[in-house]
């Protein structure tokens, strides 16, 4: 429902006109303080391992940047599960609510839209510069709780890429350093008055941060309201470097040449059946891979090959543009093209980085509590998760976050049981993965409780771990969940995300 | 079920020497001619380089003297001892000894001294049986503070199975007391009307007073074991079992209301069971002692306790016998007991040796739980995950099922031909040049006999080969084995 009033409004407002890469020359004379707002954000947490319950809601301050059309850009890690957001500006103490119009997680930027028609009156848009420079002194800038905008100073050192916090793509980062504190919450990044980018981390032991580029903030920009899908794409590749002799000659790569070797291909995504593993990738839209998988940036020096498939738009590789490949597969060259896609969220088996916006997806039947493995799981178990955990899930972490063909499931576990008389006997199993149902395999939560729902047998066999059977009798099942319901005061015994229902990007 | 707490092991690894006065119990006094003291020089193996002597320490503990002048004591006390000196109270002398058996699954060894005379004017114990609860006990030893023997008193406070801290892995009957036990204490004897009723072992980290003995049943187990001159060790019956409380579960499978017993959820290849028993058969009696819903069997009249304890008392080629329920009938079965050595790499290793193999610098083993502890401690266990996992579940998961070990490449000793060889270091070893790795020496031999130009070695779950050419490996081997000193021809 959400992203179809989402989808609404934003037909309301006229596409940002591409102007995004000019420079204006009014940047350096406007006051800062009338292009930057504070935002005070209050987020519901999710309780993953007790998904029916909510941890205590937090509240926090951003950094917002007006941008053309009435809009406030900020980081989507920090307004995702959002409850109520409000705006200051510098000539008012006055809190104004907002909403969130226009959200990507790959690229970490949200938009914001304020109810009140004046609230940007006497705020002047700011547009971010294409190019990015390196090892240059910069301004790192926020407002104040007086309305001042406060100012300290950085210096940019190099671009590298990364996944930003809540996305699945690799996307560029400018590494920042500064003497001063700050937060990584939404700080303006100005090179001569120029805004070039957004920090969004920052290490206060290190005195080193990261900053989201301009030219990724404008690509957003540009795209935000088009549609619903993230403008960044990924070649859906996974590579290793090449560079031992031995290894490359095996495959058939001649000595003076490089390249990189796939090591697996992500399901659904752009290069899926058509690159394949073992191929060696060469070159890519024409820019040859050195043997790390790095080409020569005439302006950011050695970038990865995720940076043209990625983010390629300074190359003229958008979403749904053919890219081509060179490789070499059995010894043999060859050129292909993938279409460029976004990231598949269908090819995550264990969330790790957002989870869509949504509850977390459970059942409880019986008493029995399913749920999916994700990362946000596993990180209910502390800083020191890691060591902490079963040692079966952190491998499954580890090595199957992503699906390694179509046909896999997300792991199901069982990571509870409310005792009762009914599931007595079975009140000591905890964090067991389920295996199949009357001896089909299961997928999902959701398909968990769909066969529970339909199977026509009086007895439900749910295998588990270990070759537990769990054996759960229809006839008992609504006595069980009432126990459930009234001792334990569980109100909604299941949550099924939407998220599988909306086509949230083209896949 | 896991326990929560660490169970510490009681040897003292310094010595301090304090005086203190004897004590001077009325009985004490022939009680004490048959407690001995044991100094202990030992050096181990590192497992992460099994190539290099092990590291010299000193330690103590306790033992007793026994028939045929022998001492008992605890295995974890000798472990990988390379020199070995007892004294008993007022002696002035410290006088050698020998191993004769050392069982690390049950944490017992017996010792001789070279020399009668350290025999001279001593008491040889008896021992008793399992004390009953609440019944008093005395525990003697040379724990720390001084060198002098020490005793202490507690009451028997619960009898369970529980792990031994020594292998790790293996479960048996221990007594808890709640006498003062402390470092140096292990080995010593616990005693109850001048008798010997328990070994004193470990102790629990939390909670106070928890201390563990040994019981009798597990002495005189061992003790019948190497009657014929050697140690053969536990059997194990190999199973996973479930309680057969759930309604649902019962009716699923069709038990009568009046069957009680437990069931079984799996069959460990390699376990006394293999080819006897089947998932979901109903247990109801072992050795004609029925079987409870939960497992247990009666003990004695203070405990129940698991129907495991039946096959643990059992030597290899004894006969289990059980009734058990499937498929709507009561069937009897009967198989002999036998050691699982598919458990071995689960325990701690002792004396042995770490056989290895470096391929152009790249040093596997196969997994062990020494290895393991060695190598975690290290700072480069990245993607080690894959390693912990198919250990802890190697025979639960029966990842066992067509190899006979994991062979790990856990460490790599630096080299131009193994330079960017690190995306591979601590995964687990699948096949070479498309042949499947059961076990090192497997491994050894397919690396020795293969016509290929190169080696293709494939690892778990990465898709992609690691890749050496077997002349340049030959070159480097002998360029590695100088300079890292090893004494294995590579």
């Amino acid at each position: 429902m959400k992203y179809i009033t989402l989808l609404i409004l934003l037909a309301i407002y006229p596409v940002f006109s591409d102007t995004g890469s000019q420079i204006s020359n009014q940047d350096l004379t406007k006051p800062l303080k009338q292009s930057i707002v504070q935002v005070k954000i209050t987020v519901k947490r999710y309780n993953y391992y007790n998904p029916w319950r909510l941890k205590k809601p937090v509240s926090y301050n951003a950094v917002g940047v007006v941008v053309e059309n009435n809009r406030i850009l900020v980081f989507t890690h920090l307004i995702e599960n959002n409850t109520l957001i409000e705006v200051k500006k510098h000539s008012s103490y006055q809190l104004k609510p907002a909403r969130v119009v226009a959200k990507d997680y790959e690229s970490n930027l949200s938009l914001l839209q304020v109810e009140d028609k004046d609230f940007f009156s006497d705020l002047k848009p700011l547009s971010f510069a294409t190019k990015v420079p390196l090892s240059s002194t910069v301004t790192i800038a926020q407002l104040d709780n007086s309305g001042a905008s406060q100012k300290a100073s950085g210096k940019t050192t190099n671009m590298d890429m990364e996944k930003y916090p809540v996305g699945y793509t690799e996307l560029p980062y400018l590494n920042i350093t500064s003497e001063e504190k700050h937060e990584g919450n939404g700080e303006l990044i100005l090179a001569e008055n120029q805004p070039i980018a957004l920090l969004y981390q920052f290490s206060r032991t290190k005195n080193t941060g990261r900053a989201i580029p301009g030219f990724i903030i404008n690509t957003f920009l540009k795209n935000a309201g088009q549609d619903q899908g993230s403008a960044f794409s990924h070649s859906g590749i996974i590579y290793r470097p090449l560079l031992d002799k031995t290894t490359k000659q095996y495959f058939g790569l001649p000595k003076q040449e490089n390249g990189v070797l796939v090591v697996r291909v992500i399901p659904f995504s752009s290069a899926e059946g058509i690159i394949q593993v073992n191929d060696i990738i060469l070159a890519i839209g024409k820019k040859k891979l050195d043997s790390k998988g790095y080409f020569n940036h005439r302006l950011y020096e050695k970038q990865a090959l995720a940076f043209l498939a990625n983010c390629g738009q300074e190359f003229g590789y958008h979403r749904g543009d053919k890219l081509k490949l060179e490789i070499i597969r059995n010894k043999q060259r060859k050129t292909v093209e993938i279409i460029l896609k976004p990231f598949p969220y269908r090819a995550v088996r264990i969330a790790f980085k957002n989870n869509q916006g949504e509850m977390p997806d459970y059942l409880i039947s019986g008493g029995f509590v399913f749920l999916e493995l994700s990362k946000f799981f596993l990180k209910e178990w502390g800083s020191r998760w890691r060591s902490k955990i079963n040692k079966k899930f952190l491998y499954l972490h580890d090595f199957f976050k992503l699906h390694r063909s179509r046909q896999e499931g997300k792991i199901v576990i069982l990571s509870q049981v409310f005792p009762n008389r009914i599931n007595n006997g079975y009140h000591h199993l905890s964090m067991k993965i389920v295996h199949s149902l009357n001896g089909e395999k299961i997928h999902n939560v959701r398909e968990l409780a769909q066969k529970i729902k339909h199977s026509q047998k009086r007895f439900i066999k749910i295998r588990l771990d270990a070759g537990i059977d769990l054996i759960l009798d229809k006839q008992q099942i609504p006595k069980a969940d009432e126990i459930t319901r009234q001792k334990f005061q569980i109100r909604h015994l299941q949550n099924f995300s939407t998220k599988g229902d909306i086509p949230w990007y083209h896949l | 079920m896991r326990k929560y707490f660490i169970l510490f092991i009681l040897f003292f690894s310094q010595w301090q020497w304090l005086s203190a006065k004897p004590s001077g119990y009325t009985d004490f006094e022939t009680i004490r001619k048959g407690v001995v003291q044991i100094k202990v020089f030992s050096q181990g193996i590192d497992p992460f380089s099994p190539w290099l002597p092990g590291r010299l320490r000193a330690s103590s503990g306790t033992g007793f003297i026994i028939d045929n002048q022998r001492i008992l004591t605890n295995a974890h006390v000798v472990s990988n001892a390379k020199y070995i000196q007892v004294q008993r109270h007022n002696q002035t002398e410290w006088y050698d000894v020998k191993i004769l058996h050392i069982a690390h699954d049950c944490d017992l060894a017996v010792l001789k001294a070279l020399d009668t005379k350290f025999y001279q004017d001593s008491h040889v114990f008896q021992f008793g049986s399992i004390p009953e609860l609440n019944s008093p006990v005395t525990v003697v030893g040379f724990p720390i503070g001084g060198d002098k023997i020490s005793v202490s008193r507690g009451i028997i406070s619960r009898k369970e199975q529980s792990t031994y801290a020594h292998s790790q892995i293996d479960s048996h009957l221990v007594i808890q007391v709640d006498a003062a036990i402390n470092p140096g204490n292990s080995g010593g004897p616990a005693i109850q009307n001048g008798k010997v009723v328990g070994v004193a072992f470990q102790v629990a980290s939390r909670g106070e007073n928890i201390g563990y003995l040994i019981p009798t049943t597990v002495i005189s187990y061992f003790l019948n074991d190497i009657q014929d001159g050697k140690y053969n060790g536990y059997v194990e019956l190999g199973v996973r079992t479930m309680n057969s409380f759930n309604p649902a579960l019962r009716k699923f499978y069709n038990i009568p209301d009046h069957l009680d017993g437990i069931f079984i959820t799996r069959v460990f290849k390699g376990g006394s069971a293999e080819g006897y028993l089947q998932p979901y058969d109903l247990i109801l009696s072992i050795d004609k002692l029925p079987i409870g819903k939960n497992g247990t069997i009666v003990l004695d009249k203070d405990t129940r306790i698991d129907f495991v304890e039946v096959v643990d008392n059992k030597h290899a080629g004894e006969i289990i016998h059980l009734k058990v329920y499937r498929q709507g009938k009561v069937k009897k079965i009967q198989f002999p007991a036998k050691k699982m050595l598919d458990f071995e790499y689960m325990r701690n290793t002792y004396e042995k040796g770490f056989d290895y193999f470096i391929l152009g610098g790249l040093v596997f083993q196969e997994h062990s739980r020494s290895l393991l502890r060695a190598w975690s401690q290290t700072r480069e266990t990245q993607g080690g995950s894959q390693f912990l996992y198919r250990f802890f579940y190697f025979i639960e998961d029966k990842l066992n099922a067509d190899i006979d070990s994991d062979v790990i490449f856990y460490r790599k000793l630096a080299h131009p031909i193994n330079s960017s060889s690190g995306y591979f270091l601590n995964l687990i070893l699948e096949s070479v040049n498309g042949i499947r790795i059961r076990n090192l020496k497997h491994l050894k031999e397919v690396c020795r006999t293969t016509k290929d130009e190169y080696y293709v070695l494939k690892f778990r779950d990465i898709t992609t080969p690691l890749i050496l050419q077997k002349n340049a490996v030959e070159k480097a081997n002998r360029q590695i084995q100088k300079i890292y000193n090893l004494d294995q021809s590579l």
